[in-house]
């Protein structure tokens, strides 16, 4: 199948800095993807290069048979929903949502709005302005904006960094539903892992500008391929053996009477359902979880070699 | 299909080179430089243009310092009776432009003057003499020093507030915090501030010219006007010039690379009790500036405007009114618009290029007044010689027209204009500027839609701030004014040098009084 969006090795840097570093990727039509990375990974730059506020020094960018390495943002038919969303204060939530359709006659332009609001369930604020918005409005809002034009793929970055933590969770359904029943594509950016692996299809992980797994956040989660993806990602043991780097999920790890190496429990935190326990191996500190609580501070650890993950190594 | 540099950054480009134009016209004729006119100026006086110019500069200088820094110091870190009154008034000298602050103090000093009069009445009757290099060092002082003690009382009051508890609580005397953690946290806004002053010092022409101090500034005028030596004003302008690159340079090494700006916490200044000696001094030490800067020259202006405003304000000063407001009026709206087309691309595209064009474009705010007029004389002179051989004209297309004197005050004025548009545009952020875009709004669509709605107040405040400098700019207006063209500072001033001081009031007061704006403005801003 054809990619909608196709990065073909993508260099960009500022001065000396190497921002991107030979990007690929595809992107298929429908996927929901998250774009995730430390601060300083180049994904805001990556998001701008695709949407056009920057020029790569090399590679193409690729959407559906158009080549548009270098069209100006204003011709692309991308959508982009920006951090703290970037709603024109002078303009009332219609004035917003009319703005990138106002080609159209004005009765489309309004039977649009009205669908659009329906969709997000907004009806009643067509004449209100941003400031009178929640945040988690002003986020559809803004997602209905970059709807309006119809664009074949939608950017989002950061969507949910102006959103209280309480509500976080109901705005990501929110948005994931209204994603999927007009069956968009979509990259997200995010610095939060837990967020990519609830909203995205798949991952795509970018360290210092170069990416370092793009997959599902399943394969994620069990197959990190680097320390930090493994760390990002949740719990991580780390393990050297034969010279070679082990990641070890507190599942592929207990405690057991015949277990294969000898520890000492450091440390143990009751959190409800389980206990975390921290053990120590020669220099290495190693996390696992149990069901009760170790009677005993030397104990035997136990470890399923075939949930280990070998990492690459690279620097 | 390879990226090619969008028609902003080109327009950008091109509308800096032209400002830019002057400047190089002067150094082109500089670098050749021969004629006898100038080998004798070397020979003969340039040396003591060049030595009085860094006198006034050091002078200047350290007086703005004292000035500037302690009043900021005091008004931030003190409580003392009137303490907010002073906070406030000493801005005032801002006012009244330093030309203007000469007529007045050769007024009340000189032979007939109340001061000469007073004591003689006490059968004194030694006379001094002012028309000397100190007088022009106090003078300029009082009237420059508000640039440092503004620049200083912001930095104080941004960084030193959160970080005056910390020290207390480390034990530390008021004096070893001032000396070792709020002076040197200050020093980019102290050398900020006199950098600004110097460049106003090294570009004063009407007080200097009126005490009969020589400096480069005046230098230029005689060169152009006085022996119509084109190499000679090139050379002097030159050497003005290099004065002021040294500054900027010095000024650019000073920031360094350490960080000036407090990350803590703002917290709230627990100002110290001043006891009674110290109020009293400083009471007194702040009522300098503020009584000879200020409030005596206010009061002068006032009583001589109301003397003579029945026989000066007729169908002449009415014209003269409109000449000046009319042509600052389409200056300033060509300098915002030149600032908002400049400040737009750099927005749009944020390059290392084209910040570096920014700060090109407005060099003219550093290069002294009559430097740049004189440029684009030679500029006009060129252009003039290519046209009349060209279209075979029998007449100058552009000497002599209001079209210099417009483009001398975008040269020299840009700076001003587009300052306010950038800070501007900062605080809009540049989201909405984007969201437009990625809802396929071209460049032009979205500043005429999005980012102009959004900066209008910004915009005209800087409107306003140009207009108020450009009505109170003397030497270039003297330059390139077209005959018989008269301004509200040119009139001030023509009137001062034919020994009619006191008539020149009420020209001096319709420039003071338009000059508030600007003041309510700051005073707003820096509160």
């Amino acid at each position: 199948m054809k990619p909608l969006l196709r990065l073909d090795d993508i260099y960009k840097r500022f001065g000396s800095k190497e921002v991107l570093q030979r990007i690929s990727l595809d992107i298929q039509r429908g996927e929901i993807i998250s774009l995730l990375g430390k601060s300083g990974s180049g994904k805001s730059t990556l998001l701008n290069v695709i949407a056009g506020f920057e020029s790569p020094q090399q590679g193409s960018v690729t959407l559906g048979a158009r080549e548009i390495t270098h069209t100006p943002a204003n011709k692309r038919d991308i959508g982009f929903v920006f951090q703290n969303y970037a709603l024109f204060p002078h303009m009332n939530v219609l004035e917003n949502i009319t703005f990138g359709i106002s080609h159209l006659p004005k009765k489309e332009q309004r039977s649009k709005a009205a669908q659009l609001l329906e969709l997000v369930q907004l009806q009643a604020y067509a004449n209100s302005y941003p400031h009178q918005l929640s945040g988690g409005q002003q986020q559809r809002i803004a997602l209905i904006r970059a709807m309006a034009l119809e664009p074949e793929l939608i950017l989002l970055d950061e969507p949910f960094s102006g959103i209280d933590a309480i509500l976080k969770t109901q705005i990501q359904k929110q948005l994931l539903q209204i994603l999927r029943a007009t069956q968009k594509t979509a990259l997200i950016v995010t610095h939060d892992a837990k967020e990519a692996m609830a909203m995205s299809d798949k991952i795509i992980y970018l360290e210092n500008g170069r990416i370092t797994q793009y997959d599902t956040p399943e394969n994620i989660y069990r197959n990190p391929k680097t320390k930090e993806i493994a760390t990002s990602f949740g719990v991580a043991n780390f393990l050297q053996r034969d010279g070679k780097l082990y990641c070890l999920r507190p599942e592929a790890c207990s405690l057991a009477r015949d277990g294969e190496f000898p520890v000492n429990v450091t440390h143990c935190m009751f959190e409800g359902e389980r206990f975390n326990v921290e053990v120590r191996l020669q220099n290495t500190f190693l996390r696992l979880f149990c069901s009760s609580r170790p009677q005993n501070n030397q104990l035997r650890l136990s470890i399923d070699w075939d949930k280990a993950v070998e990492l690459e190594k690279i620097n | 299909m390879k990226s090619i540099p969008s028609r902003w950054v080109v327009f950008s480009t091109l509308l800096t080179l032209t400002l830019l134009l002057p400047l190089g016209v002067i150094i082109y004729n500089a670098l050749g430089a021969q004629s006898e006119t100038l080998a004798h100026l070397k020979q003969t006086v340039l040396n003591r243009y060049i030595t009085n110019t860094l006198l006034l500069l050091c002078g200047v200088g350290i007086l703005s310092f004292l000035f500037g820094t302690l009043g900021a110091y005091f008004v931030t870190f003190y409580r003392f009776r009137f303490a907010k009154f002073f906070s406030v008034v000493l801005v005032l000298p801002f006012l009244i432009p330093s030309y203007i602050l000469g007529f007045i103090y050769s007024d009340l000093l000189g032979f007939f003057g109340p001061v000469h009069m007073f004591l003689q009445g006490l059968g004194i009757t030694w006379y001094f003499d002012v028309l000397q290099m100190p007088t022009v060092v106090i003078l300029l002082s009082l009237a420059l020093y508000p640039y440092v003690y503004l620049i200083v009382r912001a930095s104080f009051a941004q960084n030193s507030a959160a970080l005056l508890n910390p020290a207390l609580s480390l034990k530390a005397g008021y004096f070893r915090i001032f000396y070792k953690v709020i002076l040197p946290l200050s020093r980019p806004a102290i050398v900020g501030g006199l950098s600004l002053v110097m460049m106003e010092t090294i570009s004063e022409y009407g007080l200097v010219k009126y005490f009969g101090v020589d400096t480069l500034s005046t230098a230029v005028f005689t060169a152009w006007f006085g022996l119509g030596d084109i190499y000679s004003a090139a050379y002097i302008s030159s050497v003005a010039m290099l004065i002021v690159f040294a500054l900027l340079i010095i000024e650019r090494f000073n920031r360094g690379s350490a960080r000036y700006k407090s990350e803590a916490m703002q917290q709230p200044l627990q100002k110290r009790r001043a006891g009674p000696v110290l109020s009293i001094f400083i009471v007194l030490f702040l009522s300098i500036p503020f009584l000879f800067g200020f409030l005596l020259p206010f009061a002068w202006i006032v009583k001589y405007a109301w003397i003579h405003a029945g026989e000066v304000i007729d169908r002449e000063y009415l014209q003269i009114v409109l000449q000046s407001f009319s042509a600052a009026a389409v200056s300033a709206f060509a300098v915002v618009l030149i600032a908002l087309i400049l400040g737009y691309s750099a927005r749009v595209f944020q390059t290392p290029y084209m910040r570096y064009l920014l700060k090109a474009a407005t060099l003219g705010y550093s290069i002294p007044g009559a430097v740049i007029a004189v440029g684009i004389l030679m500029l006009a002179g060129l252009l003039d010689t290519f046209f009349i051989a060209t279209f075979s004209l029998d007449g100058l297309v552009l000497g002599g027209s209001l079209v210099l004197l417009c483009f001398g005050y975008c040269v020299r004025f840009l700076a001003v204009g587009l300052n306010s548009v950038e800070s501007s545009f900062e605080k809009v952020g540049s989201g909405v500027n984007k969201a437009s875009r990625s809802l396929n709004k071209s460049l032009l669509q979205t500043l005429l839609r999005i980012d102009l709605p959004l900066i209008r107040g910004a915009l005209f405040a800087g409107f306003i701030l140009v207009f108020i400098d450009i009505l109170k700019e003397l030497p270039a207006t003297l330059i390139l004014r077209p005959f018989n063209y008269e301004t509200l500072a040119t009139k001030t001033y023509e009137l001062a040098m034919n020994e009619m001081v006191q008539e020149s009031a009420i020209y001096a007061l319709s420039i003071v009084a338009v000059s508030i704006i600007p003041i309510l403005i700051t005073l707003r801003s820096y509160r």
